[in-house]
Formats: structure tokens, C-alpha cells, sequence
């Protein structure tokens, strides 16, 4: 090897085998090099083996992994969006928006299934019943706006709660739901449903929370919180 | 301000045609529309249930009470 470029060299024209040598400049730690050989086993230690799906990389529902490109994981659930803060107060005889939050564009397919909680609370009146109703629309406002549901009176003095809930099924950008005037705080129990809710969500979807107090002027009530969560299909 | 155009059994509002049906109330009832508040109504559309208020115009004619604004609108 003495006087030969590298380049002069015989190519080995294989992969390193564990017992070949290849020379190296060991750092003596003081600028100075030594001469010295490691194996091609010393080379490979502690490098990461060839991915074989499977073997040494697990796989997804049996779906290798492996490869370029994108995975889209179907079925899984999206939380486009939890309340983090408490609604405006509502007082008197009005319908108006106590919380509301933006669904992106594109968060769900044409075809979806979405699940919306919200909680609508009277926290001051003696008489009188208030309702939470959910609406959509693309603006954040209620004129020109879509009744997705109503909720179920709440008419006890004071103070009172209740948790509601809707399950809607997109196919082709139109909803079924429950009927969206049903007075109801779930959708457990058989009712009429509407089908012809419009759900696009190829542009934004403002779900506005909405507080609708009747008969006594002293009311007052707020949505304390929401949650969607939904899956593509 | 909002404007909703009028015509035979249809409305349009923000470039969407909706067309004038009946819903169902809680009470059971078939009808056209329910009067939300002094200022709201719910007009049933084939696109669901709608809310418009007297922020809107009608024909770009203005109105302070919810009965003449529905009226206006069938």
C-alpha cells in the first residue's frame, strides 16, 4: 500500500464484513494521531440494524410502517375542541351567544361521526325556565344561523346544571341528528330526527353556545362548557 | 346589514337559497316558523332551522317588530 492513492486501491466491491480492517487515526488527545485498525464489526457496533417490519419495528393494526409518504390513520378520534374558560352571563329575556369556538376548516371529512357536550347552567331567578341551544354558522354571530339543538328546560330556582348531548352523522356533508327543536338533554331516547342539517366542514364551522331565557327578566344563566370530539370514516 | 331576498317559497341570505318548509316544534306541532325573542324567529328551511333577526333586511326594507319581519319573509 506504500506510495498508493487510495483511489489506486483493489475495490472490495462488498459490504464491510465483521472480521475486515479498516485503518484509522486514533486522536492521542494531545493533536497527535496513532495508526491503528478496527475491525468491521467495530465499524457496525451500536449502529442501527436494517428496519424489517415486524422484527425490529412494530407495526400498526398489521400495516408496516415502513416506507415514504404520509399514513393516514383512519377511525381515530379527533378533540378539535374543550372549553378552557366559563360563558358570558346572559340576563333577562333574551337568546343570546354565552360561549362559542371555531371548527377549522377541513378538521372533518364529508363523512364523519361528531359527539358535542355542553353544559348550560341558570345560576340566578326564581321563576322562569332557560334553555342551552347550540347553533352553527361560518361567522361567529346568530343571524343566519343553523339550529343543531335544543336543551332541555332548566327551571329550578337557583342555581342548576345539566350536561347535554348530541351524537351527528355526516354523510355527504348533511347531518342526522336528533330533532334539532327537541327539547331534550340527550339523545338517548328515541325522538324524530332531522336530516337535512348541513355540515361542511371543507370551510370553518362556528359552534356558538347559546342562552335562551324565558319569562322572567331576572334570569340569568350562562354555558359553563363544551366538548366535540369525532371521527372520520 | 344582512340582506334576505324573497321569492316563491324560497329565500335567499349570503349567496344560499334555502327553501321555506316546515318543521317540527317541541310541542309536536307542524309550522313554518316560532318566534325566538322580541327581535328573533326560527324559519324552517330545507337546510334546517334558521335564525335570522331584525338586524336583517328584507327586500332592503328595514323592520322593528319580529311579526311584520316574519310575515314579510312568506
Amino acid at each position: 500500500m506504500a506510495n498508493k492513492k487510495i483511489s489506486q486501491l483493489t475495490a472490495k466491491g462488498t459490504a464491510l464484513a465483521a472480521t475486515d480492517l479498516v485503518e484509522i487515526s486514533e486522536s492521542d488527545g494531545a493533536g497527535g494521531y496513532v495508526t491503528k485498525s478496527v475491525t468491521g464489526a467495530n465499524v457496525k457496533s451500536g449502529l442501527q440494524a436494517t428496519l424489517v417490519s415486524a422484527t425490529n419495528i412494530k407495526t400498526i393494526n398489521s400495516n408496516t410502517i415502513l416506507g415514504s409518504g404520509n399514513l393516514v390513520i383512519a377511525g381515530g378520534q379527533i378533540v378539535p375542541a374543550v372549553s378552557n374558560t366559563i360563558g358570558t352571563t346572559i340576563t333577562g329575556l333574551t337568546n343570546a351567544i354565552s360561549d362559542s369556538f371555531l371548527l377549522p376548516a377541513n378538521t372533518f371529512s364529508s363523512n364523519c361521526q361528531i359527539e358535542l357536550q355542553w353544559y348550560p347552567s341558570r345560576i340566578v331567578g326564581t321563576s322562569g325556565t332557560t334553555q342551552g341551544l347550540v347553533y352553527i354558522n361560518s361567522t361567529n354571530s346568530l343571524t343566519g344561523a343553523t339550529l343543531v339543538a335544543t336543551g332541555i328546560n332548566l327551571s329550578n330556582t337557583g342555581v342548576s346544571n345539566i350536561t347535554c348531548r348530541r351524537t351527528i352523522q355526516v354523510r355527504s356533508n348533511v347531518g342526522t341528528l336528533m330533532s334539532t327543536t327537541n327539547q331534550a338533554s340527550s339523545d338517548f331516547s328515541t325522538t324524530q330526527p332531522t336530516e337535512n342539517l348541513p355540515f361542511n366542514n371543507s370551510s370553518d364551522i362556528y359552534f356558538l353556545f347559546v342562552m335562551n331565557n324565558l319569562t322572567n327578566v331576572l334570569l340569568q344563566s350562562r354555558n359553563v362548557g363544551y366538548r366535540l370530539v369525532g371521527y372520520n370514516l | 346589514m344582512s340582506n334576505i331576498k324573497t321569492s316563491e317559497g324560497k329565500i335567499t341570505f349570503n349567496k344560499t337559497e334555502y327553501v321555506l318548509q316546515n318543521f317540527t316544534n317541541d310541542s309536536g306541532e307542524s309550522v313554518s316558523y316560532a318566534i325566538v325573542s322580541d327581535s328573533q324567529v326560527h324559519i324552517g328551511t330545507d337546510k334546517g332551522i334558521i335564525l335570522f333577526d331584525l338586524s336583517c333586511t328584507i327586500n332592503k326594507e328595514t323592520f322593528t317588530d319580529i311579526n311584520l319581519f316574519t310575515a314579510a319573509l312568506y
